[in-house]
C-alpha cells in the first residue's frame, strides 16, 4: 500500500494475502482449463485426435472439474473473503480462512491427480455406475469441506460485527457474500450426501449403489452450484461496477431482496436437470419447472437495477438516451468492460435458461450442444468475464502494484467476449440440429444425420481458439502484475464498493435475518424434494456395481 | 417517512422490455419447433 | 419498501410472461400429451436379455400403423442396430440399459430420453418423413461413447 495511506491492522493485511491467494489459484486453474477446452474443440472439429495417454474424456473431465468446480469456487471464496474482511474491518485471525484454503487446495490436487492418471474419466458430473478411484471422490469432498471452513470464517466475522453494531444493516457486500455462502452450504449438503454413498462404494465396502438416487442428489446440488457462481457475479455487478462510472447502487433493499429470493429458490429446482429421466413422475418435474420460473424473477430485478444504476449516473452527468448512455459508460476500463460484456452474453444465457426449464421443451435440447452453448454463454461468459474484470481490479488493490499492460487487459476481455460469442452461437445452433454433447467426435461414420454438424464444430473450435488466446493474455497480465512489482503511487482504487443513493429509503431489518431466510430455504428445498426422493427410496431400484468403461 | 419520487428511467425500461420481447419471441419460436418435431 | 414505478411495470410484465409460458406448456401437456419421458417401471439390468419384452429386442407391429420397438442400450451399441418402419408409422420405443447411463435420441425429432440402469424408458414418435434417421447415445458412457449409434429407416 502507498505511504500516504494509514497502515492497516495486520489482520486486514493477512486477509488481503488470503484473498489474493484464492484469486491467483483461480487464475492459474482458468488458464489450464481453457487450454484443455480449446483442444476439445479441435477434437470435435476433427482437426486433432487426442492420444491414448491423454484421451478426450480424461481431458473433458479435467476441463469440467477445473472450470465448474475449481476455478469458480476459488475465485468466489477469495472474493467473498475480501468482501467480508474489507467491509466489516474484521478483528478475528485469518487461521480459519487459511485452513479453508489449504483443505480446498489439497482436495483439488487429489482430484486432479486421479483425473490426470486416468482413473476418474467420469466427467464433472461423475454419474454412477461409472466408478472413479476413491482418491477422486475424497478429493472432491475435501474441496467442498474446505469451502465450509471459509463459510464458517465469514459467518463468525458477521456474527461478531452484528453484536458490536446492533440495529445496523450488515454492509451490503458482506451481506451478499454471507447470503450466497448460506445458499452454498444448503446446496452442498446434497453432494456430500451423495459422496457418503459413493465413497464406500468406490472403496468396495458396499456392493451396489442406487443410480437414480445419486443422480437426484447430484442435481439437488448441481443447480444451486450455478447460482453460487451467479450470485458472486451479481455481487460484483451490484456493488462494484457502479464505482467504475461514479455511480451508486440503485436500491440497497432490492439488492438484498433479490439475493434472498435467490437463496430461497436456487435449490428446490434441481429436477429441471432430470426432465428426461425415467423413474421420476412428471408431476414432480412440473413442480420444479414452476419453481425454476420463480428463480428467474430475481434476475429480472437484477437486469433492471443494473441498467437503472447506469441511467441514473448518466443523467447526473447530463447524458440521456439509451445509446448515449451505453456509449458514455467506461468501456475502456477492463474492470467495467469484463462484467458489462458478460451482461450482454447473459441476455442469451437467460433466454436459453428459460427454454431449458420449460419441461417438455427440454426434449429439443437435452444433452445436445445447445446445453453446452448455454453453459458457456453463462459461466463462460458473464461469470468468467466478471471474475476476470474483477481480478484486474482486485490484484492491484491487494498488492499495491499497478496493473501490468492495461491495454492488453482490455484487448483480452474483448477477445474473450468475441470468442465466447462465436463459440456459443455455433454450439446452440449445432444443438438444435441435434449434435450431441460429451462426444470426442460427432461424425458417426459419415452418417447422413450427422452431416450438418461438422461446420458448426469448426466454428465452435474457432471461437474456442480465440478464447484460448485470450486466456493466455489474461495469464500474462495477471502474472506480469505480480512479477513486474511496480508500486502504485496515489492511484485511485481500482476495485471499490459503491454506496447507495442518499435518498434511498432504509432497508427493512427483516432482510438481515439471514438465519431465518436460511431456514426457510432449507424447508423449501425439503418440500420440493420430499416427494421425488421418497419416490426413489421406495422404488427398490437396482443397486449397481461400479463400472469402468474407459 | 419520505415519499419516494420516481425519477424517469426511460432507457432502463427500453432495455428490459427489449430483452423481454426477445425472450417472448424466442420462446414461442422454440415452442413452434417443439410442435413440429414432437 | 418502495419499488420504482418503472420496475413494477417491468416485473409485472416479466411475471406475466412467465405465467403465459407456464400456461402454454401446461396446456400442451394436458391436451396434446407434451410430457417429457417419465415412464416408471423398474427392471434388473443384469437380467435384461431374459426379461420380456427385451428378450426379443426389435420392432413389433401392434396394430395398423402402430409399432413398439424394444431396445437394449449397452456399451457401445444399441440392439437392434437398425429398424425399418413404413411412413407415418407411430412407434413407441421402450429402452433399457444393460450397464451404465445412456441417452437415446433421434436428432431433429422429439425422441430424446435418458436410459438409466434399473429403469425402462418410454418415448414415442410418428415418423411422417421418409429417410434414414440417426439414433445416438447422447450421454457419456465411456471411451466408445462417440461410436454408439443406430439407424431408423422410414420407407
Amino acid at each position: 500500500m502507498t505511504a500516504a495511506r494509514p497502515s492497516l491492522p495486520l489482520s486486514i493485511a493477512g486477509g488481503n494475502l488470503l484473498a489474493l491467494t484464492h484469486i491467483y489459484t483461480a487464475t492459474l486453474v482458468l488458464g489450464i482449463g481453457a487450454l484443455f477446452g480449446m483442444l476439445q474443440g479441435f477434437s470435435r472439429a476433427n482437426l486433432i485426435v487426442m492420444p491414448q495417454a491423454f484421451d478426450y474424456y480424461r481431458m473433458l473431465t479435467a476441463h469440467g472439474v477445473l472450470m465448474a468446480l475449481v476455478f469458480t469456487t476459488f475465485f468466489i471464496t477469495g472474493l467473498f473473503t475480501y468482501c467480508v474482511y474489507t467491509t466489516l474491518l474484521r478483528v478475528r485471525s485469518t487461521t480459519l480462512g487459511w485452513t479453508g484454503y489449504v483443505v480446498m487446495l489439497v482436495g483439488t490436487v487429489m482430484a486432479a491427480v486421479a483425473i490426470l492418471d486416468g482413473s476418474a474419466s467420469v466427467l464433472y458430473t461423475f454419474y454412477a455406475p461409472l466408478k472413479a478411484s476413491p482418491l477422486f471422490y475424497f478429493g472432491a469432498t475435501l474441496l467442498i469441506a474446505g469451502t465450509w471452513f471459509v463459510a464458517a470464517d465469514l459467518f463468525l466475522n458477521v456474527a461478531i460485527w452484528k453484536r458490536a453494531n446492533v440495529g445496523e444493516r450488515v454492509p451490503l457486500p458482506a451481506f451478499l457474500a454471507t447470503c450466497t455462502m448460506i445458499m452454498w452450504i444448503i446446496a452442498t449438503l446434497g453432494v456430500v450426501a451423495e459422496m457418503a454413498l459413493l465413497i464406500p462404494w468406490s472403496l468396495g465396502w458396499t456392493p451396489g449403489i442406487d443410480v437414480s438416487l445419486t443422480r437426484m442428489l447430484f442435481w439437488y446440488f448441481g443447480h444451486p452450484l450455478v447460482y453460487f457462481w451467479i450470485m458472486a457475479a451479481y455481487t460484483i455487478w451490484y456493488t462494484v461496477v457502479p464505482s467504475t462510472y461514479g455511480g451508486r447502487i440503485f436500491s440497497d433493499a432490492l439488492t438484498r431482496l433479490a439475493f434472498i429470493m435467490l437463496l430461497l429458490l436456487s435449490t428446490p429446482v434441481g429436477l429441471h436437470h432430470q426432465f428426461l429421466e425415467p423413474g421420476i413422475a412428471p408431476g414432480w418435474k412440473w413442480l420444479h419447472m414452476v419453481l425454476t420460473y420463480g428463480v428467474v424473477v430475481p434476475s429480472f430485478m437484477t437486469a433492471f437495477a443494473i441498467f437503472a444504476s447506469f441511467e441514473q449516473a448518466a443523467r447526473k452527468a447530463g447524458v440521456r438516451g439509451f445509446f448515449q448512455i451505453v456509449g458514455w459508460l467506461p468501456w475502456k476500463n477492463p474492470v467495467f468492460a469484463g462484467p458489462a460484456l458478460g451482461m450482454i452474453l447473459f441476455v442469451f444465457g437467460g433466454f436459453g435458461g428459460i427454454v431449458n426449464s420449460s419441461y417438455s421443451m427440454d426434449v429439443l435440447v437435452h444433452n445436445t450442444m445447445w446445453i453446452v452453448g448455454h453453459f458457456h454463454v453463462t459461466v463462460g461468459g458473464p461469470v468468467a468475464l466478471t471474475f476476470i474484470g474483477a481480478t484486474y481490479g482486485l490484484v492491484p488493490m491487494l498488492t499495491g502494484r499497478t496493473l501490468f499492460a492495461p491495454r492488453l487487459a482490455l484487448v483480452q476481455v474483448y477477445l474473450w467476449f468475441a470468442g465466447m460469442a462465436i463459440m456459443s452461437v455455433a454450439m446452440h445452433w449445432a444443438g438444435l440440429l441435434g449434435a450431441p454433447r460429451r462426444a470426442s467426435d460427432v461424425t458417426y461414420f459419415g452418417a447422413q444425420g450427422a452431416a450438418t454438424w461438422h461446420g458448426e464444430m469448426v466454428w465452435a473450435a474457432t471461437g474456442g481458439a480465440i478464447v484460448a488466446i485470450s486466456v493466455v493474455l489474461f495469464i500474462v497480465v495477471a502474472t506480469g502484475t505480480f512479477l513486474a512489482d511496480r508500486r502504485a503511487v496515489d492511484a485511485a482504487p481500482s476495485f471499490a464498493f459503491a454506496s447507495t443513493r442518499e435518498d434511498a429509503l432504509a432497508t427493512p431489518p427483516a432482510f438481515d435475518r439471514l438465519t431465518r431466510w436460511g431456514m426457510a430455504a432449507i424447508v423449501l428445498a425439503l418440500l420440493a424434494y420430499a416427494g421425488p426422493v421418497t419416490e426413489q427410496l421406495t422404488a427398490h431400484a437396482y443397486l449397481a456395481p461400479g463400472m469402468r468403461t474407459w | 417517512m419520505k415519499i419516494q419520487k420516481d425519477e424517469p428511467l426511460p432507457a432502463t425500461l427500453a432495455f428490459v422490455f427489449t430483452i423481454g420481447i426477445l425472450i417472448v419471441l424466442g420462446w414461442f419460436a422454440m415452442f413452434a419447433l417443439l410442435r413440429s418435431r414432437w | 419498501m418502495h419499488i420504482h414505478r418503472a420496475e413494477r411495470l417491468w416485473l409485472g410484465f416479466g411475471v406475466a410472461m412467465l405465467a403465459v409460458f407456464l400456461a402454454v406448456i401446461t396446456t400442451a401437456a394436458i391436451v396434446d400429451g407434451f410430457v417429457p419421458p417419465s415412464h416408471v417401471q423398474t427392471i434388473d439390468p443384469t437380467k435384461v436379455s431374459q426379461t420380456p419384452p427385451f428378450d426379443r429386442p426389435g420392432l413389433r407391429r401392434i396394430g395398423p400403423g402402430a409399432y413398439e420397438a424394444y431396445y437394449i442400450a449397452r456399451i457401445f451399441a444399441f440392439v437392434p442396430a437398425t429398424i425399418t418402419v413404413p411412413r407415418d408409422a407411430h412407434v413407441t420405443f421402450f429402452v433399457t440399459s444393460g450397464d451404465v447411463e445412456h441417452g437415446f435420441s433421434i436428432p431433429e425429432t422429439g425422441v430424446n430420453t435418458m436410459v438409466t440402469p434399473g429403469w425402462v424408458s418410454e418415448v414415442s414418435h410418428t415418423f411422417s418423413t421418409p429417410g434414414t434417421f440417426l439414433l445416438i447415445c447422447n450421454e457419456y458412457c465411456g471411451s466408445g461413447h462417440q461410436l454408439m449409434a443406430a439407424k431408423v429407416i422410414v420407407q
